[in-house]
């Protein structure tokens, strides 16, 4: 079974050919990410236009690298929720019109579910041990679930604010270390010490599986440039290297204490037997390694798909697809993008 | 224009969304509220405040806007939950389509309403936040147009008990 994915929920355009929900044969990333860097962000209207500029010619790589004609697909996987909803229309109208022409079943994919579903995809490791915890973290999301399979997720809880890629991206702001937020924050804080500020971690109860990063994000505020600072403070504002240096290092560890933490309290509340860890944010190189060492210390499978893999990408998309597809659990050309 | 305003203070974020929910029995169909404030101020708090009082089913899905920019959430009325701190210019807010958003028969709530001054209503409410302590913060409801100005006094009456007394602010 092959399945074309088609993903353009934020700022990378995707596509990619997966068959048996496992084997990847082609997974195709256009990011927007020098178009966004000018402009500290996402703009909708740049993020619409580079996807339907991008989106035929990275159906057509993907297609070309995996060796796959058109009419050999057996269904069309897309990205259709959650999501900037001018970017993700693009994509769903592709996939609608790909699967209508081509009289394959079309499949709608729920993006965080998606992020959950790398840890299917073939890389050489066993597939996760079920139940499994599953956490997506990245700019938009920071969720923890209960996966009973591959296509079942039940939502523990999730950030009250901020997502922790949302958090690294403002404090990123405010250090003037520019965008994307995460990467620079990570290299910055290489040459920090991560205890020089006792930033708050905001746990929010010992039964609580929720997250808040917003008030961690207004103490390294406070901490660089006091109370009720405006934007054009924030801009104008100038630091030595060794201070942005350990603020991000502080920060880092602040929000990794909590990702982990939550994460195996949740793990071990359900006594489940892996935990998989998803989305952008898990990139990140002293997550990953706190990650690895707790798993190793619980006796708990680790599920930690290689970068390529945590940012977005079609793959994971298309593997579900596959998934959903076995199941007979297809979608209707009706399906709407929903942000 | 001149606007009337309405000063009000609430000592931790818990009462921030007490204030929120309160305010929810004001708001009408095709209300405009833009939030202005700086980071950790308050506004997304304030906004999940409005959810609860708005009885939106979905609560864990009111969460901060900035990288998806529009969440829309079920509740009495459809809330829209703009966020335009990413966004530099009204432009950009013009091409999430907000003028139809604003008139679609929800209300419409925009984090960094400062950034996109020139897309909002010119009837519209705006709530300026600023932080006078670690978790105090002061609010200033202002109405602009003649019909927001009318239901200011609805305001003071549904968030008496945070009214400022003290004068101005």
């Amino acid at each position: 079974m092959r399945v074309l994915g088609i993903e353009s929920s934020c700022d990378e355009t995707a596509a990619a050919v997966v068959e048996d929900g496992a084997r990847v044969r082609s997974s195709v990333v256009s990011s927007q990410q020098r178009l966004h860097e000018r402009f500290g962000g996402v703009v909708p209207e740049i993020a619409s236009r580079a996807h339907v500029e991008n989106i035929l010619p990275v159906i057509r790589m993907a297609l070309g690298e995996a060796d796959v004609a058109l009419d050999e697909l057996d269904g069309v996987a897309v990205t259709h929720t959650p999501g900037l909803i001018g970017a993700l229309l693009i994509g769903v109208t592709a996939a609608k019109a790909l699967s209508w022409a081509l009289e394959v079943p079309l499949l709608s994919v729920n993006h965080l579910h998606a992020h959950i579903y790398a840890a299917w995809l073939d890389d050489g490791t066993a597939p996760p041990r079920l139940p499994a915890l599953s956490l997506v973290v990245s700019g938009g999301h920071t969720s923890l679930y209960l996966t009973r399979g591959p296509l079942d997720h039940e939502r523990l809880g999730g950030t009250l604010d901020d997502a922790a890629g949302e958090a690294f991206d403002k404090v990123a702001n405010i250090l003037r270390l520019g965008y994307p937020g995460g990467p620079a924050i990570e290299r910055a804080a290489a040459e920090g010490n991560p205890n020089a500020v006792a930033f708050p971690r905001s746990w929010l109860g010992p039964e609580s599986l929720d997250f808040s990063f917003s008030g961690l994000k207004t103490a390294v505020l406070y901490h660089c440039l006091g109370r009720n600072v405006s934007k054009e403070d924030i801009a104008g504002a100038s630091y030595e290297a060794g201070f942005v240096a350990d603020v991000a290092a502080a920060f880092q560890e602040a929000v990794v204490d909590v990702l982990v933490g939550k994460t195996f309290a949740a793990a071990l509340r359900h006594g489940v037997g892996s935990v998989i860890v998803g989305g952008g944010v898990a990139a990140n190189s002293r997550l990953r390694q706190r990650l690895r060492a707790r798993a190793r210390e619980e006796g708990i499978q680790l599920h930690l798909a290689p970068a390529r893999l945590c940012t977005d990408n079609a793959a994971m998309v298309a593997g579900m697809g596959c998934r959903l597809l076995a199941a007979g659990r297809t979608a209707t050309l009706d399906v709407e993008a929903v942000p | 224009m001149q606007s009337e305003a309405l000063a009000l203070e609430t000592r931790s974020p818990e009462q921030t969304m007490e204030l929120a929910a309160a305010s929810a029995e004001g708001w009408r169909l095709n209300d405009v509220l833009g939030l202005v404030g700086t980071l950790g101020a308050g506004k997304t708090c304030f906004v999940r405040g409005l959810a609860r009082g708005l009885a939106v089913e979905d609560l864990h899905r009111v969460t901060s806007p900035t990288f998806v920019l529009l969440r829309a959430y079920e509740g009495r009325l459809t809330l829209y939950h703009f966020d335009a701190y990413r966004l530099g210019s009204g432009d950009e807010m013009a091409a999430l389509g907000c003028d139809e958003t604003f008139e679609s028969g929800g209300m419409s709530v925009v984090e960094w309403a400062d950034h996109v001054r020139e897309c909002l209503p010119p009837e519209r409410f705006s709530l300026h936040i600023r932080v006078a302590g670690a978790t105090r913060r002061r609010f200033r409801l202002e109405a602009a147009g003649a019909g927001p100005q009318s239901r200011l006094e609805k305001f003071r009456e549904l968030l008496a008990p945070w009214v400022c007394r003290t004068g101005r602010d």
